[in-house]
């Protein structure tokens, strides 16, 4: 049936990206064993991560190599069987608890809770859904979620005036590229965020797109007939981020998953939402 | 014979009762939270630069010394510059508080002073003077280098940024 074929297909997109994680964390040296001994912690007020602490789960993962070492296995081992498509239920639910425990002790230890992991948090639930109208109902919920993402970073700048607040974009360049700016002063790149830093009005400009942008995901909570053009400019939104204002949320781009289903996702989901007949006169 | 499109919601609730269930405590929780400022997960917020920042012609940065010569982040390919300029930036916020962790007070408002849940999570939740000096040997050992110092640089802006000493 298309449906299995199109769960098949966008777990299988899921377990991919859980894999190319584990490299890219590896190659930069932020998996748990490469953050053995890190001295510093920082729950903040979140009190998910004040359980987890208390639980002494963080503190085993960074201080305990070997088990460091076995927790990043299983993430490695269980994305590899999930890709082949032999995962088990069970074997997701352990995988559940290693990444969640991943994305805590990660936060934690940088001391800086990141939003850029989100993506991998929320999609993994999809990977314990089999039957075909859960899981096309959990798919639609994660969907209004990135829509909601999206328009609350919005509605924030807006609420807190960032929004209208000519210098922001030019304060957030100097702020993000003072390290890079001070190390290659001579380089093209340099060059080119100089030029935005002594030309407010185009950084102004560049700012009200991107606050517009979030704000314009708004309407996919109305229609899915411009998922399309919202899969796109979330892509784009982030790839922007990336260039001028060198903030790297590569990996939340997972949620772009939502704008780009795989065929037959949607057919499921209006199939029952089209089942209730009515007699016309 | 027509059909009538049903919403998400009543799709929910014909459908999937648990999960109707999950989205409504997931947009209570959310509110509360929102209206907080706090986040918990699973309850975020995006609130990323929506706080008005003034642009400013000084600017200040944790610099790191390798046997006294600036060693820039930048130049190392594939290394986690964000990661590591956090570390730096709390190193610098822990000694400016003299090296006491302000999430002690908050362990204390929650759970009371010399409660046994408050000593009993401090040690998990805080980090102490130890972490503190074993802050630079870490790092010494994480980036494979050895004699580093960490020191704070001011840059003025002119045409480009420029070294600025008080």
């Amino acid at each position: 049936m298309i449906i299995d074929t199109a769960i098949q297909k966008t777990k299988n997109t899921i377990w991919w990206g859980f894999l190319l994680l584990w490299i890219i964390r590896y190659v930069q040296g932020l998996l748990l064993h490469q953050l053995h001994g890190a001295p510093f912690v920082s729950v903040e007020a979140d009190n998910f991560f004040w359980l987890w602490h208390g639980l002494q789960l963080v503190c085993y993962s960074i201080e305990n190599y070997t088990l460091a070492i076995g927790l990043d296995g299983i993430w490695l081992l269980l994305a590899l069987i999930g890709i082949t498509g032999r995962s088990k239920w069970w074997l997701n639910l352990i995988f559940l608890f290693v990444f969640t425990n991943y994305f805590v002790c990660f936060n934690s230890v940088a001391t800086h809770h990141e939003h850029t992991l989100i993506g991998f948090l929320f999609l993994q639930f999809l990977l314990l859904v089999y039957q075909s109208t859960s899981f096309v109902l959990t798919f639609a919920t994660i969907r209004y979620y990135v829509l909601f993402s999206m328009v609350n970073a919005g509605v924030w700048k807006v609420w807190r005036g960032s929004a209208f607040h000519y210098e922001q974009l030019e304060a957030i360049l100097k702020i993000q590229h003072l390290d890079y700016l001070t190390t290659y002063p001579e380089n093209t790149y340099s060059h080119f965020i100089y030029y935005l830093i002594h030309n407010p009005s185009i950084t102004a400009s560049l700012w009200t797109v991107a606050w517009g942008i979030e704000l314009f995901f708004l309407i996919g909570f109305f229609t899915k007939r411009l998922d399309t053009l919202l899969g796109y400019l979330f892509l784009l939104f982030f790839l922007g981020d990336y260039i001028i204002m060198d903030i790297s949320f590569l990996e939340f781009c997972i949620f772009a998953i939502v704008f780009f289903p795989a065929k037959g996702i949607w057919d499921h989901y209006n199939e029952l939402a089209l089942e209730v007949p009515i007699h016309s006169n | 014979m027509m059909k009538i499109k049903k919403t998400y919601f009543q799709l929910l609730y014909q459908q999937q009762k648990v999960l109707l269930g999950f989205v409504i405590f997931f947009i209570v929780g959310q509110v509360f939270f929102s209206f907080k400022g706090v986040e918990t997960t699973p309850f975020f917020n995006y609130g990323m630069y929506s706080t008005p920042i003034e642009s400013r012609s000084i600017y200040t940065k944790n610099v790191l010394l390798e046997n006294g010569a600036p060693l820039s982040l930048e130049e190392r390919v594939f290394f986690p510059k964000r990661f590591l300029t956090y570390q730096l930036d709390y190193y610098q916020h822990l000694l400016q508080r003299d090296t006491t962790d302000p999430v002690i007070y908050t362990i204390q408002k929650r759970f009371g002073q010399q409660s046994p849940l408050t000593l009993y999570l401090t040690p998990f939740l805080s980090n102490n003077t130890t972490d503190l000096q074993n802050f630079i040997p870490w790092m010494e050992a994480y980036m494979n280098t050895k004699k580093l110092s960490i020191r704070q640089q001011s840059y003025q802006l002119k045409a480009q940024f420029e070294r600025y000493d008080y």
